[in-house]
């Protein structure tokens, strides 16, 4: 239905925020990569069909991190590798599958590979027969123009029972949404987490340069609970 | 003394308590840990054999008593028993390693579909081992049957199924995905031993080596000539594999052998081929394999014969540098360089060249029929090459079929490699260049998106096996 609006008729009307349907998702599909309006995602398997009108299925991938005990007493945003030993990574072929204990989160990611046109942005919600089951993947749901990867899924199982994935199956439904203004395409692309395959590990910044970046002078170091200060050593 | 009986009881309880550990390995793994189908097959047919090997054992008692005769075919069970599980040990623990994080499943999995395009290798597959060496190693397939089969016919169990393969790789490649290009040459060597090529080439051997040494080896005993012989064997089955691999998977095998034995070093700074005695790796032949600079040669003038030259030949890279550069090299160098060494190995080069034609005819029997794919390649480089560059994994391609129609693709893995592999070689830049804060010049910016074009690679193999399954 068409919804006049004051702006109708005038000139250059900002475009309208909208979901993307099969329609427009599959003539995105089809364009060379080389256009930024071009969409991919791969392996789209078309049978059965993954489409509904206004989102696709995604699938779950073979890959997790499974939250261990790292070495250290806590996740300590001071050390670089940190977060890399605070995960067990875990490859679950096509066919087997993995345990998530009760109320336990596992990272996994999408077995499709993204990449978002410049002038769209995604959001992955969890299947409605997989969230009946108490699982969710979704804390970080907004996907960024341009971004590329496998999506990261924060599994959460927040029911009482143990549950099994298996990889290959539907978990998530990306919806696309078209921006008023597309992202700049000749932007360089941020490097912290372009194109992956499988889930990562966070990439953990000190409290000493994030704070420092909004003019805080000191912060508390966490082993020593000390005070220290933001500013730059060699100043 | 206590009697020869209970003694023979203690070394059976011995034997018994070493198979449980040695075969303990293949117990069903952790949550964490997941198998191949065909390593998972490994384990099954080892717990096989170590419960018919323990069932055996719990009955032993019976065989045993204090009469001398019956007292030393009960020893000698138990040694060619013990001696049997001493040869399996040394595969089950690595394989157990091998797990699917711990190898290039995607990889091993592309080489073994590839290789069951191939005519009597239908339903072939391999569990890979890890090892504590720098080289790759193909367990001869007829050895460990011989001697599994020698266990599995005391101990009536089922013999080692005839298509499963062992292949070891150095534990540090788990990983990636090119240097595991390499792959294909000990997939060769299985070929090699399930054809028997060895036969075909031993009696060309003799003339080549008749021509070459004459009476320093007609004159020899039987046993000299055979060991004289081995020499000449071992080289021709060493370039074999290595031409069975290009065949099996094209020029990517030579990219990933020229980049694991450093033979860019081969190379002056104008990018000319140093050859002379100061040449590292040396031109010269180690005793059980040619040079590296021959056995590159010997797949540079496959590629050119197979049309992959034209293909590759433009690609900006050293790596192609020292595939033209071996092209063109004179091969009477090689003989010469034995010469100047005077150490009595210029026969043996003159011989292995002889013995050539037969290599290569046996290759086109074991190898006949495949597809090298050149025509795919000559298509899909340069959109997968695109891709990349765009940091997209590149297994549905949109390529264009005329102005303003695109076609939706899916290469195969041997296109993908190949393509892949040439822009992990001269395209790495072009990527860094779209990427924020990226330096051209730090080994770990450059390491970190080399990775990335791996992980992508490997990404796309796993996808186009399920885009392209016969049963979709």
């Amino acid at each position: 239905m068409n919804v006049s609006t004051p702006l109708a008729g005038k000139e250059n009307p900002p475009a309208v925020h909208s979901v993307l349907s099969r329609q427009s998702i599959e003539e995105r599909r089809k364009r060379p990569v080389s256009d930024p309006k071009s969409l991919v995602i791969t392996p789209l398997l078309l049978s059965p069909d993954p489409y509904d009108h206004d989102s696709i299925d995604l699938r779950l991938g073979s890959y997790f991190l499974i939250p261990q005990s790292p070495p250290a007493p806590f996740l300590d945003p001071t050390e670089k590798d940190s977060s890399r030993h605070s995960h067990l990574k875990v490859h679950k072929p096509l066919g087997s599958y993995l345990v998530v204990p009760a109320h336990q989160t596992v990272l996994g990611a999408t077995l499709e590979f993204i990449k978002l046109p410049h002038d769209v942005s995604g959001q992955i919600l969890t299947t409605s027969s997989v969230a009946r089951t108490f699982l969710l993947i979704e804390t970080a749901p907004w996907i960024h123009p341009l971004f590329r990867g496998c999506l990261t899924l924060e599994i959460a199982n927040v029911s009482n029972t143990p549950q099994v994935l298996y990889p290959g199956f539907p978990i998530g439904q990306l919806i696309l949404i078209a921006n008023d203004h597309p992202a700049d395409e000749n932007e360089p692309l941020s490097g912290a987490y372009v194109g992956p395959i499988e889930p990562e590990s966070p990439t953990l910044r000190h409290p000493k340069d994030v704070l420092r970046e909004i003019g805080v002078k000191r912060y508390r170091d966490p082993h020593s609970a000390e005070w220290q200060t933001t500013e730059l050593e060699n100043r | 003394m206590r009697p020869l009986r209970d003694q023979l009881q203690r070394e059976v309880a011995s034997l018994y308590s070493f198979v449980e550990s040695v075969s303990r390995a293949c117990s069903p793994p952790p949550q964490a840990v997941s198998y191949s189908e065909s390593s998972s097959r490994f384990f099954d047919y080892i717990n096989h054999l170590a419960e018919s090997t323990k069932k055996h054992l719990i009955g032993f008692e019976h065989h045993a008593d204090d009469d001398d005769e019956e007292f030393l075919e009960a020893r000698t069970e138990l040694w060619t028993l013990r001696a049997a599980w001493r040869e399996l040990h040394q595969f089950i623990k690595p394989s157990s390693d091998a797990d699917t994080l711990s190898q290039p499943t995607a990889v091993v999995s592309a080489l073994v579909d590839r290789l069951r395009e191939l005519r009597g290798f239908g339903s072939t597959n391999f569990t890979i081992f890890h090892t504590d060496s720098f080289d790759y190693a193909q367990v001869n397939p007829s050895a460990t049957e011989d001697v599994v089969a020698q266990l599995a016919r005391i101990v009536d169990a089922n013999p080692f199924p005839a298509d499963l393969g062992l292949i070891g790789m150095p534990n540090s490649q788990g990983n990636v995905v090119f240097l595991n290009c390499l792959l294909a040459h000990e997939i060769g060597e299985y070929a090699y031993a399930k054809r028997d090529v060895e036969r075909a080439l031993a009696g060309h051997a003799t003339v080549a080596l008749e021509r070459h040494l004459g009476l320093q080896f007609s004159s020899q005993p039987l046993t000299r000539q055979s060991r004289i012989r081995r020499t000449v064997l071992e080289w021709a089955k060493e370039i074999f594999c290595d031409l069975f691999a290009v065949r099996l998977v094209g020029p990517c095998y030579s990219f990933a052998y020229i980049e694991l034995f450093d033979l860019p070093n081969l190379l002056n700074k104008d990018g000319g081929l140093i050859v002379g005695d100061d040449a590292q790796p040396q031109i010269r032949s180690y005793r059980s394999y040619p040079s590296h600079p021959f056995r590159v040669k010997a797949q540079s003038e496959l590629l050119k014969e197979e049309g992959w030259w034209n293909l590759i030949r433009d690609l900006d890279s050293r790596q192609c540098a020292v595939l033209r550069g071996l092209l063109e090299l004179n091969p009477d160098r090689f003989v010469e360089a034995e010469q100047a060494a005077a150490d009595g190995r210029a026969p043996f080069v003159k011989a292995l060249f002889d013995v050539m034609p037969e290599v290569k005819k046996q290759l086109g029997d074991a190898t006949d029929g495949i597809d090298p794919r050149l025509h795919e390649y000559g298509l899909l480089w340069k959109p997968i090459a695109e891709y990349l560059r765009h940091g997209i994994v590149p297994s549905t391609l949109n390529v264009q079929t005329e102005p303003g129609q695109y076609q939706q693709v899916h290469p195969t893995p041997i296109t993908l490699l190949n393509a892949s592999y040439r822009f992990y070689l001269e395209g790495v830049e072009g990527l860094m260049s779209t990427i924020k804060g990226q330096n051209l010049s730090s080994p770990q910016d450059r390491g970190a998106w080399m990775r990335r074009v791996e992980n992508w690679t490997a990404k796309a193999l796993e996808d186009v096996a399920l885009l392209r399954s016969p049963l979709r």
